[in-house]
């Protein structure tokens, strides 16, 4: 269950990029943060890792989304990861 | 995880966030606030540590709470990144927790892997060491920590007198160290990130930043968000995220690159656009002997250089290179602009490469000719796959010919003062340069009987079984060899530890103290946070324990020459600290007393480094790192720049002081081109380049760990141009064998994906265990650097089966 605080940034300026802006604001574990220029701040608060993956794919994807970048992430204990293929 | 601890951790990721948005630049803090914003109480406290992952060099904040890392922030006091972190340094704190960590010294006994004591473990790997030191080799690795590769480095070649040490890195970096070696007479890069924020043009040569580098390119990107202009060159051999991002797009045939550098210097002469002054004042012109070339080469004359590239017209070039003739000379004419300034960059592309010495001291020479160096945003860099490739390899010198500080086990002089840095007695350094990776491996992996003189490796911090060229002869042939031992020390079953004898658990990232040095001469350092799981143990007491062994066992070089141990470490009352103990192991810091004996080294080649106190304080410091008067230190971001290099003569603009030709000049050099040691023909009629991807880092043992980043990419593939496919009658998703002379590999094809290869070329990543594409590589290497060409050979693809997604 992360908590990640994100940097999406746009090709230009972020008053640009409304519909893309709507779509990110559809998605409802993310909470927008301030914006300034071409870069704006968000906080993805979803309830598995799965979810958090399609989260951060799809707003990667959208368009005029150049850059996701992390400021910060959070986990807890659910992060064990599945064992390798070698085991 | 609590609901107050919920809501307080999203309010300080969205605090983090914001502030990063805030302004019109990214922040940059003194170090002290730099966990300002970050919740701290209930137990939770950060720490700085540089990211585990790529050469950049990132820093983050570790939180950890109850013995556990609990959550990673970009850290905002960091001048690397800023604040920011890629996908994976967001993931980085999850690599310590895949649930198959190794944490038992495991012995293989009648083909069974058993659980063993440590004490077995150092024993048995000491009493093989003793009963033959001279077929021992130790195989290391550009993410050994400073300190850890010093302890190696002296364990071998002050200890055991033995030569035989080399690490991955040199698959990944050799050429570009013999490419600045042959140019400047030192290594490493001049010039650092900042020239990323102040350069008018980006060349990327045969580099995807965007993936494999992604902070340091989002600082390039975000100057165009910013308004800036700058014109980004991407030349390559596919198109990738970098090409997308790139104004021009210069598509090159394999090698292309040796004569698209000839090419602009051809015209740089020929339209007398280069810079006189700079080339009269600082750069001498060197060619190969014709007979047996070094590193060195032969003075020759302007005008024979003149003559010797007249022949590399634009029209030449783009007959060897596939690149159009205007595109020179469109690079030529930016080239001959002093007014703007222009940075390239490589990394693997152009260092695994037959002639990737040649092409790294061409780059350089078009920068030396054109006057593009040493003032902000003009330089030649070469990034570093690895966290620790130059700190570690470059600098440290864990390579089979080095020895600390830039210095080579052929020269007495580097040898006596090396010895006398180590007390060991005259003579315990061997003359004899050691094998190199492509040599060892092949060594080891060759029945003794028929000469195969090593028959105990110890590989630390690295996966050769997945890493190494042609896996078939170099690693694969090991099985069934019963007098050769394989000794793995890891953190994570691998391709590697499948082959073991002996696999020994490891302690990773901030489960121990480190230091590491990055692309742009950066030295970083952490302390440890957690405590690894199990048994698992720090790589340099592993060395040192085993040091300690032979010690007790009475070996000769394991004592110095007052017959104390060789890592004797004296409490402040003289009192020897049995470090070789592990539960004493951190009764000192151990990092610190190995760093500060290394310092001594770091004088003779001007890396200076401060002590070791003073990159507690900092988020690194860029050497070379020199002590002014009121006692701080000042870090160097421009080397042989007068303006900021503390070594460069009074008054003097630029000053080469290592310079191969002694006269404080750089050597601009002239290599013919020689086309790739292996070319697509009626069998293999296709080239195969291999390569990385943005979500795992190199072998993925650590990435593959992490459920969002192994979801995110879950297995390799082979990338075809769609044309290709459509002849072969291949479809998207269908499975196909990549054959090439030397093994096969099955994979998915996928058409028009985030690499586009051109029609007649594949792409395969190798972060993938379980698809190994280096059985189809080439060995064939660079004869300076012994580096080999993972990117390109000839390769066919085979119909498997019938498609399993549509297209
Ligand atoms: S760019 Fe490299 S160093 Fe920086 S966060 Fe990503 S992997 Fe880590």
């Amino acid at each position: 269950m992360p908590i990640s605080g994100l940097v999406v940034t746009f090709a230009s300026s972020v008053e640009e990029h409304i519909s893309t802006i709507e779509s990110i604001t559809n998605i409802p574990e993310i909470d927008l943060g301030q914006a300034c220029g071409s870069k704006l701040a968000i906080v993805v608060d979803s309830e598995t890792k799965t979810r958090d993956q399609e989260i951060w794919n799809a707003v990667r994807d959208l368009p005029g989304v150049i850059d996701l970048a992390v400021a910060m992430v959070a986990f807890d204990e659910d992060t064990e990861e599945e064992p390798s293929t070698r085991n | 995880m609590n609901n107050d601890r919920r809501a307080l951790l999203k309010t300080a990721a969205m605090a983090a966030a914001g502030s990063m948005v805030a302004g019109a630049t990214l922040p940059v803090l003194q170090a002290d606030q730099a966990v300002d914003g970050l919740p701290t109480g209930e137990g939770l406290e950060w720490n700085k540590a540089p990211c585990r992952f790529c050469g950049t060099g990132c820093h983050v904040q570790v939180g950890v709470e109850n013995g556990r890392v609990v959550a990673v922030a970009g850290d905002k006091a960091a001048d690397v990144n800023k604040g920011l972190l890629c996908v994976k340094g967001y993931h980085v704190g999850g690599i310590l927790y895949g649930k198959d960590r190794l944490t038992r010294p495991l012995l293989r006994k009648d083909g069974k892997l058993t659980e063993i004591s440590w004490d077995e473990a150092i024993e048995t790997i000491a009493q093989r060491i003793f009963d033959s030191p001279d077929t021992f080799a130790f195989y290391g690795s550009g993410q050994w920590t400073i300190p850890e590769g010093y302890a190696a480095q002296k364990f071998m070649k002050g200890g055991l007198s033995n030569n035989h040490i080399d690490p991955n890195a040199r698959l990944c970096m050799a050429s570009a160290v013999t490419g600045f070696l042959a140019t400047y007479g030192v290594d490493e890069p001049a010039g650092c990130y900042q020239d990323l924020d102040e350069c008018d043009v980006l060349i990327t040569w045969g580099n995807n930043p965007a993936e494999m580098h992604p902070v340091l390119f989002s600082r390039v990107t975000d100057r165009r968000s910013r308004g800036e202009q700058v014109r980004i060159i991407d030349i390559g051999t596919r198109r990738t995220r970098t090409t997308d991002a790139a104004n021009d797009y210069l598509e090159m045939k394999p090698h292309g690159d040796v004569a698209i550098s000839l090419g602009i210097m051809h015209l740089l002469i020929e339209n007398d656009n280069y810079d006189q002054s700079f080339v009269e004042k600082h750069c001498n012109f060197r060619g190969d002997e014709a007979d047996t070339p070094t590193l060195q080469g032969e003075p020759i004359s302007e005008e024979e250089f003149r003559q010797r590239i007249a022949k590399y017209t634009p029209e030449h070039v783009e007959e060897l290179s596939g690149v159009p003739a205007d595109k020179i000379r469109m690079l030529a004419d930016l080239f001959g602009q002093h007014d703007i300034r222009i940075t390239s960059l490589w990394c693997m592309g152009m260092n695994q490469h037959t002639m990737g010495t040649a092409i790294n001291s061409l780059v350089h020479g078009v920068h030396l000719l054109s006057g593009h160096f040493g003032r902000p945003g003009d330089a030649p860099t070469s990034l570093t796959g690895q966290p620790s490739a130059c700190g570690t390899v470059r600098e440290v010198g864990t390579l089979a010919h080095a020895l600390p500080g830039g210095r080579v086990v052929t020269k007495p002089e580097h040898r006596e003062q090396s010895e006398g840095f180590w007390n060991v007695r005259e003579g315990s350094i061997s003359e004899v340069p050691g094998y190199h990776t492509v040599k060892m491996f092949e060594q080891f992996t060759k029945p003794t009987a028929a000469g195969g003189d090593i028959t105990t490796m110890f590989v630390q911090v690295t996966n050769p079984g997945q890493t190494l060229p042609n896996l078939n002869t170099l690693f694969n042939d090991k099985q069934g060899l019963e007098d050769k031992f394989l000794i793995v020390s890891d953190v994570y079953p691998t391709a590697t530890t499948a082959l073991a004898d002996l696999i020994l658990p490891a302690a990773m990232w901030v489960e121990k103290n480190g230091m590491f040095g990055n692309s742009e001469r950066r030295t970083q350092q952490w302390f440890k946070m957690v405590d690894p799981p199990g048994e698992a143990r720090d790589d340099c007491w592993m060395t040192i324990a085993i040091a300690h062994k032979l010690f007790e066992m009475g070996h000769e070089g394991m004592k110095d020459k007052d017959g104390e141990f060789i890592f004797a470490v004296k409490d402040d009352a003289g009192q020897e600290i049995p470090v070789w103990e592990f539960d004493r192991y951190y009764d000192t810091n151990v990092d610190k007393h190995l760093f500060e004996e290394y310092r001594q080294f770091t004088t003779m080649k001007h890396k200076n480094l401060a002590p070791y106190e003073e990159y507690v304080k900092a988020r690194g410091l860029r050497w070379p790192v020199v002590e002014q008067e009121d006692g701080s230190w000042r870090e160097t971001k421009f080397r042989f720049s007068g303006f900021d290099d503390p070594f460069v003569k009074a008054g003097e603009e630029f000053e080469f002081y290592h310079s191969s030709s002694s006269d404080g000049r750089a050597q601009i050099w002239f290599h013919e081109y020689q086309p790739p040691p292996e070319m697509p023909d009626e069998e293999y009629p296709m080239w195969l380049c291999t390569g990385r991807v943005l979500e795992h880092w190199h072998t993925g043992t650590m990435t593959r760990r992490v459920s969002q980043l192994s979801r995110a990419m879950p297995t390799a593939y082979v990338e075809m141009h769609l044309e290709d496919a459509q002849a072969a009658n291949i479809r998207q998703g269908e499975i196909v064998t990549i054959e090439s002379r030397r093994g096969v590999c099955d994979l998915p094809v996928w058409i028009d994906g985030r690499g586009r290869p051109p029609r007649g070329t594949i792409f395969v990543p190798f972060f993938d265990e379980t698809k190994l594409i280096n059985n189809c590589t080439l060995e064939a290497y660079d004869p300076f650097s012994k580096q080999p060409d993972y990117k390109k050979c000839a390769a066919r693809v085979v119909k498997k089966t019938t498609a399993k997604v549509p297209s």
